[in-house]
Protein backbone atom coordinates (compact mmCIF):
# COMPACT_ATOMS: atom_id res chain seq x y z
CA UNK A 1 0.00 0.00 0.00
CA UNK A 2 1.16 3.12 -1.10
CA UNK A 3 1.38 6.05 2.17
CA UNK A 4 0.21 8.99 1.84
CA UNK A 5 2.44 11.93 1.66
CA UNK A 6 3.17 14.93 3.66
CA UNK A 7 1.87 17.34 0.74
CA UNK A 8 -0.98 15.14 0.42
CA UNK A 9 -1.63 15.57 4.53
CA UNK A 10 -1.22 19.30 4.48
CA UNK A 11 -3.43 19.66 1.56
CA UNK A 12 -6.29 17.78 3.39
CA UNK A 13 -5.50 19.84 6.50
CA UNK A 14 -6.20 23.09 5.00
CA UNK A 15 -9.12 22.00 3.01
CA UNK A 16 -7.36 21.75 -0.37
CA UNK A 17 -8.27 19.10 -2.13
CA UNK A 18 -10.78 18.33 -4.70
CA UNK A 19 -12.25 15.54 -2.34
CA UNK A 20 -11.41 14.13 0.55
CA UNK A 21 -12.37 10.43 0.17
CA UNK A 22 -9.02 9.02 -0.61
CA UNK A 23 -7.72 10.32 2.35
CA UNK A 24 -10.05 9.66 4.71
CA UNK A 25 -10.56 5.60 3.36
CA UNK A 26 -6.89 5.49 3.31
CA UNK A 27 -7.04 6.80 7.33
CA UNK A 28 -9.90 3.57 7.57
CA UNK A 29 -6.98 1.09 6.63
CA UNK A 30 -3.90 2.66 8.09
CA UNK A 31 -2.93 3.70 11.44
CA UNK A 32 0.32 4.84 10.36
CA UNK A 33 -0.73 7.71 8.25
CA UNK A 34 -3.44 8.34 10.77
CA UNK A 35 -0.74 9.36 13.31
CA UNK A 36 1.24 11.17 10.77
CA UNK A 37 -1.30 13.11 10.83
CA UNK A 38 -1.89 13.70 14.04
CA UNK A 39 1.61 14.91 14.69
CA UNK A 40 1.33 17.25 11.45
CA UNK A 41 -2.15 18.72 12.95
CA UNK A 42 -0.44 19.29 16.28
CA UNK A 43 2.70 21.20 14.92
CA UNK A 44 0.26 23.22 12.98
CA UNK A 45 -2.51 23.56 15.32
CA UNK A 46 0.19 25.16 17.09
CA UNK A 47 1.01 27.95 15.26
CA UNK A 48 -2.10 29.55 16.41
CA UNK A 49 -0.29 30.50 19.59
CA UNK A 50 1.10 32.86 18.02
CA UNK A 51 -0.39 35.98 18.79
CA UNK A 52 -0.60 39.96 17.50
CA UNK A 53 0.10 42.82 19.52
CA UNK A 54 -3.33 44.37 20.84
CA UNK A 55 -4.43 47.66 19.04
CA UNK A 56 -5.94 51.11 20.74
CA UNK A 57 -9.70 51.07 20.07
CA UNK A 58 -8.99 54.21 18.30
CA UNK A 59 -6.85 52.57 15.65
CA UNK A 60 -8.66 53.18 12.86
CA UNK A 61 -8.83 56.82 13.24
CA UNK A 62 -5.06 57.48 14.03
CA UNK A 63 -4.23 55.50 10.69
CA UNK A 64 -6.83 57.42 8.55
CA UNK A 65 -4.73 60.80 10.51
CA UNK A 66 -1.30 59.66 9.69
CA UNK A 67 -2.57 58.42 6.14
CA UNK A 68 -4.14 61.86 5.52
CA UNK A 69 -1.17 63.83 6.34
CA UNK A 70 0.76 62.20 3.67
CA UNK A 71 -1.65 62.47 0.79
CA UNK A 72 -0.07 65.21 -0.55
CA UNK A 73 -3.33 67.14 -1.52
CA UNK A 74 -5.88 70.06 0.15
CA UNK A 75 -8.33 68.53 1.51
CA UNK A 76 -11.41 68.48 -1.19
CA UNK A 77 -15.55 68.68 -0.52
CA UNK A 78 -17.55 66.61 -2.49
CA UNK A 79 -20.91 67.82 -3.04
CA UNK A 80 -24.07 65.71 -2.84
CA UNK A 81 -24.90 66.69 -6.03
CA UNK A 82 -21.62 67.58 -8.19
CA UNK A 83 -20.01 64.38 -6.78
CA UNK A 84 -19.06 61.62 -8.68
CA UNK A 85 -21.66 58.29 -8.42
CA UNK A 86 -20.38 54.77 -7.92
CA UNK A 87 -18.80 54.16 -11.01
CA UNK A 88 -21.26 50.97 -11.92
CA UNK A 89 -23.97 53.13 -11.31
CA UNK A 90 -22.30 55.79 -13.74
CA UNK A 91 -21.66 53.52 -16.01
CA UNK A 92 -25.02 51.74 -16.35
CA UNK A 93 -27.39 54.59 -16.07
CA UNK A 94 -25.23 57.12 -18.49
CA UNK A 95 -25.45 53.86 -20.60
CA UNK A 96 -29.05 54.44 -20.67
CA UNK A 97 -29.45 58.23 -20.72
CA UNK A 98 -27.30 58.12 -23.49
CA UNK A 99 -29.43 55.67 -25.41
CA UNK A 100 -32.69 57.08 -24.87
CA UNK A 101 -31.11 60.91 -25.51
CA UNK A 102 -29.66 59.43 -28.64
CA UNK A 103 -33.22 57.83 -29.71
CA UNK A 104 -34.31 61.12 -28.86
CA UNK A 105 -31.70 63.38 -30.86
CA UNK A 106 -32.10 61.21 -34.22
CA UNK A 107 -35.79 61.33 -34.31
CA UNK A 108 -36.74 64.73 -33.43
CA UNK A 109 -33.86 66.79 -34.42
CA UNK A 110 -32.74 67.23 -37.80
CA UNK A 111 -29.33 65.91 -38.19
CA UNK A 112 -27.82 69.35 -38.93
CA UNK A 113 -29.82 71.58 -36.14
CA UNK A 114 -28.15 74.47 -34.82
CA UNK A 115 -28.16 73.10 -31.16
CA UNK A 116 -28.24 70.22 -29.96
CA UNK A 117 -30.34 69.81 -26.55
CA UNK A 118 -28.08 67.81 -24.29
CA UNK A 119 -28.02 66.63 -20.62
CA UNK A 120 -25.37 68.88 -19.10
CA UNK A 121 -22.59 66.56 -17.28
CA UNK A 122 -24.06 68.01 -13.92
CA UNK A 123 -27.29 66.87 -14.66
CA UNK A 124 -26.12 63.47 -15.66
CA UNK A 125 -24.21 63.45 -12.54
CA UNK A 126 -27.18 64.30 -10.44
CA UNK A 127 -29.52 61.88 -11.67
CA UNK A 128 -27.35 59.11 -11.26
CA UNK A 129 -26.54 60.22 -7.75
CA UNK A 130 -30.54 60.31 -6.78
CA UNK A 131 -30.73 56.79 -8.24
CA UNK A 132 -27.96 55.52 -6.21
CA UNK A 133 -29.58 57.55 -2.79
CA UNK A 134 -33.02 55.66 -3.80
CA UNK A 135 -31.66 52.22 -4.16
CA UNK A 136 -29.79 52.73 -1.08
CA UNK A 137 -33.45 54.16 0.83
CA UNK A 138 -35.17 51.00 -0.89
CA UNK A 139 -32.19 48.66 0.16
CA UNK A 140 -33.12 50.18 4.13
CA UNK A 141 -36.70 50.04 4.01
CA UNK A 142 -36.43 46.27 2.50
CA UNK A 143 -34.21 45.55 5.24
CA UNK A 144 -36.59 47.21 7.97
CA UNK A 145 -39.77 45.46 6.67
CA UNK A 146 -38.02 42.57 7.27
CA UNK A 147 -37.65 42.30 10.60
CA UNK A 148 -40.72 44.21 11.32
CA UNK A 149 -42.37 41.57 9.55
CA UNK A 150 -40.02 38.17 10.66
CA UNK A 151 -42.48 35.59 12.46
CA UNK A 152 -41.60 35.88 16.55
CA UNK A 153 -41.93 32.33 18.01
CA UNK A 154 -39.82 31.92 21.01
CA UNK A 155 -35.99 32.47 20.12
CA UNK A 156 -35.62 34.65 16.79
CA UNK A 157 -32.68 34.57 15.22
CA UNK A 158 -31.84 37.67 13.56
CA UNK A 159 -28.07 37.37 12.83
CA UNK A 160 -28.92 37.44 8.84
CA UNK A 161 -30.41 41.00 8.92
CA UNK A 162 -27.62 42.16 11.34
CA UNK A 163 -25.61 40.99 8.54
CA UNK A 164 -27.25 42.98 6.00
CA UNK A 165 -27.83 46.07 8.29
CA UNK A 166 -24.30 46.32 9.18
CA UNK A 167 -23.31 46.97 5.01
CA UNK A 168 -26.23 49.39 4.24
CA UNK A 169 -24.92 50.87 7.52
CA UNK A 170 -21.50 51.68 6.05
CA UNK A 171 -22.91 53.03 3.00
CA UNK A 172 -25.28 55.26 4.82
CA UNK A 173 -22.42 57.01 6.54
CA UNK A 174 -21.06 57.78 3.48
CA UNK A 175 -24.03 59.24 1.55
CA UNK A 176 -25.44 60.84 5.00
CA UNK A 177 -21.73 63.06 5.04
CA UNK A 178 -22.14 63.75 1.51
CA UNK A 179 -25.92 65.04 1.85
CA UNK A 180 -24.50 66.87 4.98
CA UNK A 181 -21.79 68.54 3.04
CA UNK A 182 -23.65 69.16 0.35
CA UNK A 183 -27.01 71.32 2.23
CA UNK A 184 -29.09 68.08 1.76
CA UNK A 185 -30.03 68.56 5.65
CA UNK A 186 -33.36 67.17 4.98
CA UNK A 187 -32.38 64.10 3.47
CA UNK A 188 -29.30 64.32 5.98
CA UNK A 189 -31.22 64.25 8.79
CA UNK A 190 -33.59 61.27 7.68
CA UNK A 191 -30.29 59.39 7.17
CA UNK A 192 -29.60 60.66 10.58
CA UNK A 193 -32.63 59.27 12.01
CA UNK A 194 -31.85 55.99 9.99
CA UNK A 195 -28.62 55.38 11.06
CA UNK A 196 -29.65 55.84 14.47
CA UNK A 197 -32.38 52.81 13.75
CA UNK A 198 -29.97 50.98 12.00
CA UNK A 199 -27.22 50.74 15.08
CA UNK A 200 -30.52 49.77 17.40
CA UNK A 201 -30.53 46.70 15.11
CA UNK A 202 -27.33 46.18 15.11
CA UNK A 203 -26.42 46.79 18.71
CA UNK A 204 -28.99 44.19 19.82
CA UNK A 205 -28.71 40.74 20.65
CA UNK A 206 -28.75 38.64 17.37
CA UNK A 207 -31.35 35.96 19.25
CA UNK A 208 -34.04 37.69 20.63
CA UNK A 209 -36.91 36.20 22.80
CA UNK A 210 -40.29 37.20 21.31
CA UNK A 211 -40.62 39.69 24.33
CA UNK A 212 -37.78 41.42 23.10
CA UNK A 213 -38.16 41.64 19.23
CA UNK A 214 -41.43 43.05 20.30
CA UNK A 215 -39.14 45.42 21.77
CA UNK A 216 -37.23 46.34 19.06
CA UNK A 217 -39.89 46.29 16.78
CA UNK A 218 -42.06 49.40 18.94
CA UNK A 219 -38.51 51.20 19.21
CA UNK A 220 -38.54 51.07 15.33
CA UNK A 221 -42.22 51.78 14.83
CA UNK A 222 -41.90 54.89 17.26
CA UNK A 223 -38.91 56.81 15.29
CA UNK A 224 -41.46 56.14 12.44
CA UNK A 225 -38.48 55.46 10.25
CA UNK A 226 -39.99 53.69 7.70
CA UNK A 227 -42.84 56.46 7.01
CA UNK A 228 -39.93 59.27 6.61
CA UNK A 229 -37.69 56.89 4.62
CA UNK A 230 -41.27 56.28 2.16
CA UNK A 231 -41.47 60.47 2.08
CA UNK A 232 -38.06 61.11 0.87
CA UNK A 233 -37.79 58.31 -1.32
CA UNK A 234 -40.88 59.15 -3.11
CA UNK A 235 -40.01 63.04 -2.92
CA UNK A 236 -36.56 61.84 -4.55
CA UNK A 237 -38.53 59.67 -7.30
CA UNK A 238 -40.70 62.93 -8.27
CA UNK A 239 -37.68 64.51 -9.11
CA UNK A 240 -36.14 61.66 -11.07
CA UNK A 241 -39.49 62.11 -13.02
CA UNK A 242 -39.51 66.11 -13.42
CA UNK A 243 -35.80 65.58 -15.34
CA UNK A 244 -37.36 63.26 -17.41
CA UNK A 245 -39.64 64.73 -18.48
CA UNK A 246 -37.63 68.31 -18.95
CA UNK A 247 -35.96 66.12 -20.86
CA UNK A 248 -38.08 64.81 -23.00
CA UNK A 249 -39.27 68.39 -23.29
CA UNK A 250 -36.39 69.53 -24.51
CA UNK A 251 -35.89 67.03 -26.68
CA UNK A 252 -39.27 67.65 -28.47
CA UNK B 1 -9.78 37.59 5.30
CA UNK B 2 -12.44 39.70 5.74
CA UNK B 3 -15.99 39.64 3.17
CA UNK B 4 -15.14 43.19 1.99
CA UNK B 5 -16.31 42.82 -2.06
CA UNK B 6 -20.42 43.01 -1.46
CA UNK B 7 -20.06 45.91 0.90
CA UNK B 8 -17.18 47.91 -0.59
CA UNK B 9 -18.33 48.41 -4.07
CA UNK B 10 -20.06 51.74 -3.75
CA UNK B 11 -17.57 52.82 -1.26
CA UNK B 12 -15.08 52.13 -4.04
CA UNK B 13 -16.40 53.60 -6.50
CA UNK B 14 -16.70 56.66 -4.82
CA UNK B 15 -13.35 56.69 -3.74
CA UNK B 16 -11.90 56.08 -6.77
CA UNK B 17 -13.71 58.83 -7.89
CA UNK B 18 -11.78 61.05 -5.13
CA UNK B 19 -14.34 61.01 -2.29
CA UNK B 20 -11.76 61.25 0.51
CA UNK B 21 -14.85 60.37 3.08
CA UNK B 22 -15.19 57.37 1.19
CA UNK B 23 -11.38 56.64 1.21
CA UNK B 24 -11.74 56.96 4.58
CA UNK B 25 -13.93 54.41 5.06
CA UNK B 26 -11.82 51.99 3.20
CA UNK B 27 -8.96 52.90 5.69
CA UNK B 28 -11.11 52.28 8.74
CA UNK B 29 -12.42 49.19 7.68
CA UNK B 30 -9.75 47.36 6.82
CA UNK B 31 -6.65 48.52 8.93
CA UNK B 32 -6.83 46.33 11.43
CA UNK B 33 -6.85 43.56 8.94
CA UNK B 34 -3.73 45.12 6.76
CA UNK B 35 -1.86 45.51 10.78
CA UNK B 36 -2.24 41.85 11.41
CA UNK B 37 -1.25 40.40 8.10
CA UNK B 38 2.15 42.90 8.40
CA UNK B 39 2.61 41.91 11.61
CA UNK B 40 3.14 38.16 11.21
CA UNK B 41 4.93 38.89 8.16
CA UNK B 42 7.25 41.74 9.42
CA UNK B 43 7.57 40.06 13.22
CA UNK B 44 7.84 43.98 14.59
CA UNK B 45 5.30 46.31 15.41
CA UNK B 46 6.67 49.57 14.23
CA UNK B 47 7.30 47.81 10.95
CA UNK B 48 3.61 46.58 10.64
CA UNK B 49 2.57 50.37 11.26
CA UNK B 50 4.63 51.79 8.77
CA UNK B 51 3.08 49.40 6.50
CA UNK B 52 0.08 49.79 7.42
CA UNK B 53 0.19 53.57 6.41
CA UNK B 54 2.00 53.00 3.10
CA UNK B 55 -0.46 50.49 2.18
CA UNK B 56 -3.04 53.05 2.19
CA UNK B 57 -0.99 55.50 0.27
CA UNK B 58 -0.07 53.13 -2.40
CA UNK B 59 -4.17 51.91 -2.56
CA UNK B 60 -5.03 56.17 -2.67
CA UNK B 61 -2.41 56.64 -5.62
CA UNK B 62 -3.29 53.33 -7.19
CA UNK B 63 -6.96 53.64 -6.80
CA UNK B 64 -7.99 54.83 -10.52
CA UNK B 65 -6.08 51.39 -11.77
CA UNK B 66 -8.03 49.49 -9.48
CA UNK B 67 -10.02 47.30 -12.04
CA UNK B 68 -12.25 45.34 -9.54
CA UNK B 69 -11.52 42.11 -11.74
CA UNK B 70 -9.42 41.02 -8.41
CA UNK B 71 -11.49 41.95 -5.60
CA UNK B 72 -10.61 44.67 -3.56
CA UNK B 73 -9.65 42.49 -0.74
CA UNK B 74 -7.09 40.66 -2.81
CA UNK B 75 -5.89 43.58 -4.52
CA UNK B 76 -5.24 45.56 -1.06
CA UNK B 77 -3.24 42.51 0.49
CA UNK B 78 -1.32 42.13 -2.62
CA UNK B 79 -0.24 46.01 -2.01
CA UNK B 80 0.24 45.44 1.98
CA UNK B 81 2.52 42.14 1.38
CA UNK B 82 4.95 43.72 -0.81
CA UNK B 83 4.97 46.69 1.35
CA UNK B 84 6.08 44.09 3.94
CA UNK B 85 8.24 41.84 2.00
CA UNK B 86 10.15 45.09 0.92
CA UNK B 87 10.63 45.42 4.82
CA UNK B 88 11.85 42.26 5.87
CA UNK B 89 14.60 42.73 2.80
CA UNK B 90 15.66 45.75 3.46
CA UNK B 91 16.82 44.00 6.84
CA UNK B 92 20.08 42.44 6.75
CA UNK B 93 19.50 38.94 5.46
CA UNK B 94 21.46 37.06 8.75
CA UNK B 95 19.15 39.95 10.50
CA UNK B 96 15.90 38.83 9.47
CA UNK B 97 13.97 38.26 12.50
CA UNK B 98 16.98 38.18 14.92
CA UNK B 99 16.48 41.81 16.72
CA UNK B 100 12.74 41.34 17.01
CA UNK B 101 12.77 37.98 18.15
CA UNK B 102 13.53 39.52 21.59
CA UNK B 103 10.43 41.80 21.68
CA UNK B 104 8.47 39.08 20.82
CA UNK B 105 9.52 36.31 23.58
CA UNK B 106 9.63 38.26 26.33
CA UNK B 107 5.89 40.02 24.95
CA UNK B 108 4.05 40.48 28.37
CA UNK B 109 1.27 37.61 27.08
CA UNK B 110 3.03 34.89 29.34
CA UNK B 111 2.13 33.28 32.34
CA UNK B 112 0.43 36.19 34.32
CA UNK B 113 -1.94 37.23 31.72
CA UNK B 114 -3.04 34.15 31.07
CA UNK B 115 -3.71 32.99 34.53
CA UNK B 116 -6.08 35.90 34.75
CA UNK B 117 -8.21 33.99 32.12
CA UNK B 118 -8.80 31.11 34.54
CA UNK B 119 -5.92 28.92 32.99
CA UNK B 120 -3.33 27.03 35.39
CA UNK B 121 0.03 28.40 35.52
CA UNK B 122 1.44 25.66 34.23
CA UNK B 123 -0.88 25.48 31.22
CA UNK B 124 0.17 29.64 31.03
CA UNK B 125 3.91 28.57 31.21
CA UNK B 126 3.52 25.70 28.57
CA UNK B 127 1.55 28.30 26.22
CA UNK B 128 3.97 30.42 26.45
CA UNK B 129 6.63 28.28 25.73
CA UNK B 130 5.27 27.16 22.58
CA UNK B 131 4.41 30.71 21.82
CA UNK B 132 8.29 31.30 21.59
CA UNK B 133 8.89 27.84 19.85
CA UNK B 134 6.55 28.50 17.19
CA UNK B 135 8.09 32.06 16.85
CA UNK B 136 11.40 30.83 16.28
CA UNK B 137 10.45 28.43 13.46
CA UNK B 138 8.31 30.76 11.58
CA UNK B 139 11.97 32.52 11.51
CA UNK B 140 13.48 29.87 9.55
CA UNK B 141 11.42 30.35 6.85
CA UNK B 142 12.47 32.26 3.55
CA UNK B 143 9.64 35.54 3.48
CA UNK B 144 7.92 34.45 0.62
CA UNK B 145 7.20 30.85 2.01
CA UNK B 146 6.63 32.91 5.68
CA UNK B 147 3.99 34.43 3.76
CA UNK B 148 2.45 32.27 1.67
CA UNK B 149 2.22 30.50 4.98
CA UNK B 150 0.53 33.20 6.45
CA UNK B 151 -2.00 34.03 3.92
CA UNK B 152 -2.92 30.01 3.94
CA UNK B 153 -2.95 29.22 7.85
CA UNK B 154 -4.24 32.49 9.19
CA UNK B 155 -5.64 34.56 6.75
CA UNK B 156 -7.57 31.42 5.05
CA UNK B 157 -6.78 32.10 1.49
CA UNK B 158 -6.70 29.57 -0.34
CA UNK B 159 -3.61 28.60 -2.46
CA UNK B 160 -5.12 30.18 -6.12
CA UNK B 161 -5.68 33.57 -4.14
CA UNK B 162 -2.50 33.29 -2.66
CA UNK B 163 -0.92 33.10 -6.18
CA UNK B 164 -3.00 35.88 -7.14
CA UNK B 165 -1.27 37.89 -4.41
CA UNK B 166 2.28 36.89 -4.61
CA UNK B 167 2.59 36.34 -8.53
CA UNK B 168 3.04 32.90 -8.33
CA UNK B 169 1.98 29.96 -10.20
CA UNK B 170 -0.39 27.40 -8.49
CA UNK B 171 2.70 24.37 -8.36
CA UNK B 172 4.94 27.06 -6.83
CA UNK B 173 2.86 28.44 -4.09
CA UNK B 174 2.14 24.95 -2.75
CA UNK B 175 6.16 24.09 -2.52
CA UNK B 176 6.39 27.30 -0.95
CA UNK B 177 3.76 26.20 1.64
CA UNK B 178 5.20 22.91 1.90
CA UNK B 179 8.58 23.84 2.43
CA UNK B 180 7.90 26.27 5.12
CA UNK B 181 5.72 23.92 6.45
CA UNK B 182 8.47 21.25 6.34
CA UNK B 183 10.90 23.40 8.34
CA UNK B 184 8.64 24.24 11.10
CA UNK B 185 8.07 20.77 11.78
CA UNK B 186 11.60 19.93 12.02
CA UNK B 187 12.07 22.67 14.40
CA UNK B 188 8.84 22.25 16.72
CA UNK B 189 9.04 18.35 16.46
CA UNK B 190 11.18 18.59 19.72
CA UNK B 191 9.19 20.76 21.24
CA UNK B 192 5.76 19.40 20.90
CA UNK B 193 6.69 15.62 21.05
CA UNK B 194 7.78 12.68 18.91
CA UNK B 195 9.23 13.60 15.63
CA UNK B 196 7.68 13.76 12.08
ZN1 LIG C 1 -0.66 4.90 5.09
Amino acid sequence: MTHLSEEQLILYYYGELASDELIESHFADCPSCREDYRQLQRTLDSVDYLTVPELPADYEARVWRSVQAGLDKPARRRWLFSWNPPSYVAAGVTMVLLIVAGFLLGRFWPVSAPEVPQLSRNEVRERVLVAAVIDHLDRSQRALLELLNSQANGQTDISSEQAMVRGILEDNRVIRRNAAAGGQAALADVLDDLERSLLDIVHSSSNLSSAELAELRSRLESQSILFKLRVISSQLKRRQDDAARELARRSS
Amino acid sequence: MVQMDESDAITISLARDGDDEAFRTLVERHSRDVFRLAYRITVDQQDAEDVVQETFLRAYRGLKRFQGHSGFGTWLYRIAVNCSLDRVRRRRPDSAYDEKHVELDSAPDSATQVSCTGESPEAALLASEVRRQVASALRELSPLERTAFILRHFEGLSIEQIGAILGTECNATKHSIFRGIRKMRRVLAPVLGRTP
